[in-house]
């Protein structure tokens, strides 16, 4: 279900993307990979496969969202940014 | 306080790099690197935009280079590692635009356009990647576009970027286990010679060419270089390093 719902999640960025950009307000998606978290605890569920970088740990998936939130992004709308060590390229 | 490689230091190789988004690529990784080595065909713009660099306090060095010419390339690249020793950032943002309908399309058109942007990528990345891979946190920006989703009477184009965009994703694998991270940007319709020279070919006023790409973003203005040089600079920078194999659309809309 959590994979549904994140789905959902880029898809409403997306469309609040188009409803937003009228009133000059980006909306971006960071969807992050499997880390360890108190949802996942220490020990996130593998993809089965491996992935091109090494695992990630919470800081990884952090770091990227200070760049959509700054004027280094202002012509980036309606993108979900995958911070996942290229796991959705399994 | 995310930050976890310092990025100062850095020798950075950029194609294409005398003008458009080439050179606000290395304009804006002049903030975090002590080395540029600006590639172009041309040596003039080049020579500006290194001049530009060093007044910067960037050590930049220039390189006339035919990005279809694998020999050129690896030449220019040796160069460089002897220069300065190392190399952490490749972009190559060499590019061109020849556009025909597909039944005019000229044998010479297709693969002028094919070979400058998907060959020439490959040349440099071919040539740099032992030093990508010693890097320790090498990186690597592709240019693609949104014309890899598909665009009328630039078939060579559509079709060159599609294949950045592939080329982006197999290098993710291919060097992801060395440290060394792949992504792409892929620009809408951006101010550049490219663009200016295209509407004027098809006889557009560039006036005219601003409003229409404009209503086609949804934040209601066309891109300027600098926008996908910012995009470039988080992906060759340190809140990055959990992303390859990325395309990073700067297009002002979904």
């Amino acid at each position: 279900m959590c994979d549904v719902s994140t789905g959902a999640v880029v898809r409403l960025s997306r469309s609040a993307a188009f409803e937003l950009a009228g009133s000059n307000n980006r909306v971006i998606a960071v969807d992050s990979g499997p880390v360890p978290t108190n949802i996942f605890g220490p020990a996130p569920p593998s993809t089965g496969s491996t992935i091109p970088l090494r695992r990630g740990v919470v800081a990884d998936v952090l770091a990227p969202i200070i760049f959509p939130v700054s004027d280094a992004a202002l012509w980036i709308t309606g993108q979900t940014l995958n911070v996942d060590g290229g796991c959705s390229l399994t | 306080m995310f930050s976890h490689v310092n990025t100062d230091g850095r020798v950075a190789v950029v194609s294409g790099a005398g003008r458009g988004i080439g050179s606000a690529i290395c304009r804006r990784l002049a903030a975090s690197c002590r080395a540029i080595a600006v590639l172009d065909l041309d040596l003039e713009p080049a020579e500006e935009v290194a001049a530009e660099l060093a007044s910067m306090g960037v050590d930049a060095h220039t390189h006339a280079v035919d990005v279809t010419d694998a020999e050129s390339v690896a030449q220019a690249i040796g160069q460089v590692r002897d220069a300065f020793g190392s190399i952490d950032i490749v972009v190559p943002a060499a590019g061109n635009m020849v556009g025909a309908p597909i039944e005019q399309m000229t044998p010479e058109q297709w693969s002028s356009v094919i070979t400058t942007h998907l060959t020439g990528a490959y040349t440099l990345v071919r040539a740099s990647v032992g030093a990508l891979r010693a890097a320790g946190d090498g990186r690597i920006v592709l240019v693609s576009s949104i014309a890899a989703r598909g665009i009328a009477n630039h078939a060579n184009y559509g079709a060159a970027k599609a294949g950045t965009e592939g080329l982006t994703r197999s290098l993710a694998w291919e060097l992801g286990p060395d440290g060394v991270n792949v992504n792409a940007v892929a620009p809408g319709f951006i101010d550049t010679r490219l663009t200016r020279d295209a509407a004027k070919r098809k006889g557009i006023d560039w006036a005219d060419a601003v409003k229409a790409g404009s209503a086609l973003a949804a934040l209601g203005c066309i891109g300027m270089p600098e926008d996908v040089a910012a995009a470039v600079s988080f992906l060759v920078g340190p809140d990055s390093r959990f992303i390859t194999g990325q395309v990073l659309t700067v297009s002002g809309a979904p």
